[in-house]
């Protein structure tokens, strides 16, 4: 019975040079409840994504299901094996009903069989001891409902490994305490759980060990007894700051450049207010989904505001929607640079210079020659490579490109920039110099309000920092009398 | 040299396919390449060709408009009851009326496709039908023959030796290369064709931009029917179906991407031109009418096939480098 079902070792995974894994090792018994924590980008997703097949890892990890060697994870070989992952955003089909939800794939049979399909599905609600009608359709239950049902599915399905990545998300207290009872008679079945969670309350209740992950790097697998809040917290964010701080050297100002009055936009921003004073970097943080980019993008004008107030240099703005914003001095450099931010079929300059093409004109129409001197000069300023401004944007590293996205805010002379996320993905290098822009922005008297979940990040360059945390702002703190312990357990417990 | 090949690649093997079919059929009849032949053949393509264009900016957007055919119809049959009642002595409002019903037509699909959020081809799909419906219901089915006056002359009358109706359509490829490249709405049609999150990210409004490239088609679309409705001297509600697919055809032959976001406007021309030479290559090699059809579905599956081999082979090398 103490065999693995489940071990990797030596498992490293680069995206486009950059790697997010490093040499990570894990192990899974029969029947026990592994938690794996870390922060946002620790690698726990592509992690996962490599035990479900979905993301195939570098060559020379290895995958052990059962104690032997599986050369070659795929989807399909996954969900043979008995693998089942129930994603945070549950890929299941919202059209069909209840039943064919959990049983999809399972009767192969040419004509499908109603009566049996029924009894299939009722029978893993019993064994779950959850009440559903089996005729809805799936769509028209709650959110966390169909996530009760994804489990129900796997169950059908006899798995012996079900990845729970965030099952509370969406769940009320009664279905957490519903979801508690079913992994423990999963547990005497004999099925193991990988269970991912933010929040350690709920990973002290249900797991028997925890692995904690940073940066790609396992760094402890232990008993769950073994650990308390503490150690767990200083295990996740890691005691050495990996960036040069880069604070406010012209001291402190009175004046406020940018301020935010109770601004609501249900479900994700819950009445939210700060300020942005002259010379500072304002630092947002919590988890993903505390609202902090719903926030950014109700104050760019992307989303309808149900109320709240908004301030430039103490004038109040109305936003209609985003031209409104930028023309009012109020940019926004989006969490998602590939899909929300480049021209992936157009070149450097043309991304460069798309929303300051009224700058670019000659007469009425526009001059290649100016957008190649705009593109130029931010080329030199910013230290954009390669310095080719025909180059095509798809061709662009990821701090290169995000770059090329500072340079096309930074010339719309504005007077608020929000940037979401702005060093995702990006190398160690790029990091520190796109650091270096925003400090030198706020220099100039641009009000930079920065979103990040890497805590290192939002330490080194902000001058203060608001915790989010549920749609509100819980915890605001000054950076040098901050520490990363006491925010992580602000945004985790509240 | 080698820049050019790599960007203008597609324009240039469409030529070079041109050119190869036009060898081969002067073989079998010395008159194709002769002076008259070419201009017969441009003039013959000339008002397909000014609307390809507009079914550029509109696939450019990632949209599709289905319904051009119809447009034409309606464009078609109100300039030849506009001259018909005047005689033919006002050429000019004609033409503008023709392009302004167009323009009108093409709005009203803009913004159903903006602002409900339908399915451009569905959208058109239905207006299509309306369109065609209301013109016979309106007409009873009966043509509007007997064009006569100045008006007539407007698409046939040479100027150098070439009708005027190619000169208008070259026109039309000259001031469509300044609005897509070098104003502002036509960047926003590359961008919110290429990226609609990015597009308006950066302050783009999707509605205008597509007001703006179906509406553009639309006119486009209203010049073609009174430039045809002067060409022939006659005008039929059945007019123009099938239009969609020859003009789809063409824009996709020259490289105007289906997803949106790559215009190309020579590859257009091209793509209106190659079908326009197989037709006449294939009237004049006395093969029957129906390998037309044929002859033009092949081609437009080699081009579209090309393209998703060229991107799969990018991917490949994307993943192993």
């Amino acid at each position: 019975m103490d065999t693995n079902i489940l071990e990797v070792k030596k498992v490293n995974k680069t995206y486009s040079g950059i790697q997010v894994l490093h040499d990570v090792e894990f192990d899974l018994k029969r029947g026990e409840t592994h938690a794996m924590v870390g922060e946002n980008g620790a690698g726990k997703s592509t992690l996962i994504k490599i035990l479900a097949g979905v993301v195939t890892p570098d060559d020379g990890s290895e995958i052990y299901w059962d104690g032997k060697l599986i050369s070659r994870m795929t989807p399909e070989k996954a969900i043979e094996l008995g693998l089942a992952v129930i994603y945070q955003d549950i890929s299941m089909f919202p059209n069909l009903t209840i039943a064919e939800n959990i049983c999809k794939g399972k009767h192969t049979e040419f004509f499908v069989n109603f009566k049996k399909m029924k009894e299939t599905a009722q029978k893993a609600l019993d064994f779950m001891g959850v009440d559903l009608n089996l005729n809805q359709k799936l769509g028209e239950i709650s959110v966390g409902k169909q996530q009760l049902v994804a489990i129900a599915r796997a169950i059908t399905f006899e798995a012996q490994v079900i990845v729970m990545d965030e099952p509370t998300a969406a769940l009320s207290s009664s279905e957490v305490k519903m979801l508690y009872r079913i992994i423990d008679s999963l547990k005497e079945q004999g099925v193991s759980i990988i269970y991912i969670s933010h929040k350690l309350e709920e990973v002290f209740t249900v797991a028997d060990r925890i692995t904690v992950l940073r940066d790609g790097h396992k760094i402890h697998t232990g008993d769950a007894s073994g650990f308390t809040n503490e150690s767990l917290i200083n295990m996740m964010v890691g005691r050495e700051l990996r960036f040069i701080p880069m604070h406010n050297e012209e001291g402190d100002s009175d004046e406020v450049l940018f301020e935010v009055k109770d601004l609501v936009n249900p479900p994700m921003v819950n009445g939210v207010s700060f300020q942005v004073r002259r010379n500072e970097v304002l630092g947002i943080t919590g988890l993903v989904g505390a609202g902090r980019s719903e926030t950014a993008q109700t104050v760019f004008g992307l989303m309808k505001q149900q109320s709240g107030e908004v301030y430039i240099h103490g004038q109040e703005v109305h936003i209609k929607d985003t031209n409104d914003a930028i023309g009012k001095g109020i940019c926004y450099l989006p969490e998602d640079r590939r899909t929300q931010g480049l021209f992936a079929q157009q070149n450097m300059t043309w991304n460069m210079t798309a929303v300051t093409l009224h700058k670019q004109l000659s007469g009425k129409l526009l001059d290649s020659r100016k957008e190649l001197a705009t593109t130029e000069k931010y080329i030199k300023s910013i230290d954009i490579r390669p310095a080719l401004p025909g180059i095509n944007a798809r061709n662009l590293s990821g701090g290169n490109a995000q770059k090329v996205l500072f340079g096309r805010w930074m010339n719309a002379d504005p007077k608020v920039l929000i940037v979401d996320e702005p060093t995702a993905g990006v190398d160690v290098g790029a990091k520190a110099e796109i650091h270096k822009i925003l400090r030198n922005m706020a220099k100039e008297g641009v009000a930079v309000v920065l979103i990040s979940s890497d805590l290192s990040e939002v330490l080194a360059v902000s001058d203060r920092i608001l915790v989010m945390r549920e749609g509100k702002i819980v915890h605001e703190v000054k950076t040098d009398e901050a520490t990363q312990e006491a925010i992580l357990e602000k945004g985790l417990m509240g | 040299m080698k820049n050019i090949l790599k960007s203008k690649g597609r324009e240039l093997l469409l030529a070079a396919v041109i050119l190869i079919i036009g060898i081969i059929v002067t073989t079998i009849t010395p008159a194709f390449f002769s002076v008259i032949n070419i201009t017969s053949i441009l003039y013959g393509n000339a008002i397909m060709g000014i609307m390809a264009i507009g079914m550029m900016m509109v696939i450019t957007t990632a949209n599709v408009d289905i319904s051009v055919g119809s447009i034409f119809a309606v464009c078609n049959m109100i300039c030849a009851a506009f001259v018909k009642a005047t005689g033919g002595t006002q050429s000019v409002l004609a033409i503008i009326i023709a392009m302004a019903v167009g323009c009108c037509l093409g709005l009203f699909n803009g913004l159903l496709v903006a602002k409900l959020n339908i399915p451009a081809i569905v959208v058109t799909l239905g207006s299509m039908n309306i369109m065609r419906g209301a013109i016979y219901y309106l007409t009873d089915g009966a043509w509007i023959d007997g064009l006569t006056g100045p008006f007539v002359k407007v698409a046939s009358r040479r100027i150098l030796g070439v009708q005027e109706a190619v000169w208008i359509w070259v026109a039309v490829i000259i001031i469509t290369y300044f609005i897509l490249y070098r104003t502002r709405v036509g960047r926003n049609v590359l961008a919110v064709g290429g990226n609609v999150e990015a597009a308006t990210r950066v302050g783009i409004s999707k509605t205008k931009t597509y007001l703006f490239a179906f509406g553009y088609l639309g006119a486009l679309v209203g010049l073609g029917g009174a430039l045809s409705a002067a060409k022939l001297k006659i005008a039929q509600p059945s007019n123009g179906i099938g239009y969609e697919m020859q003009l789809i055809a063409a824009a996709v032959i020259g490289g105007t991407e289906f997803s949106g976001g790559v215009a190309s406007i020579a590859g257009t021309v091209l793509g209106v031109l190659l079908l326009g030479v197989i037709d006449n290559a294939l009237v004049l090699a006395k093969v029957p009418v129906y390998w037309q059809d044929l002859a033009t579905g092949i081609i437009i599956v080699l081009a579209v096939a090309s393209d998703a081999l060229k991107f799969i082979i990018s991917q490949n090398r994307r993943r192993a480098g």
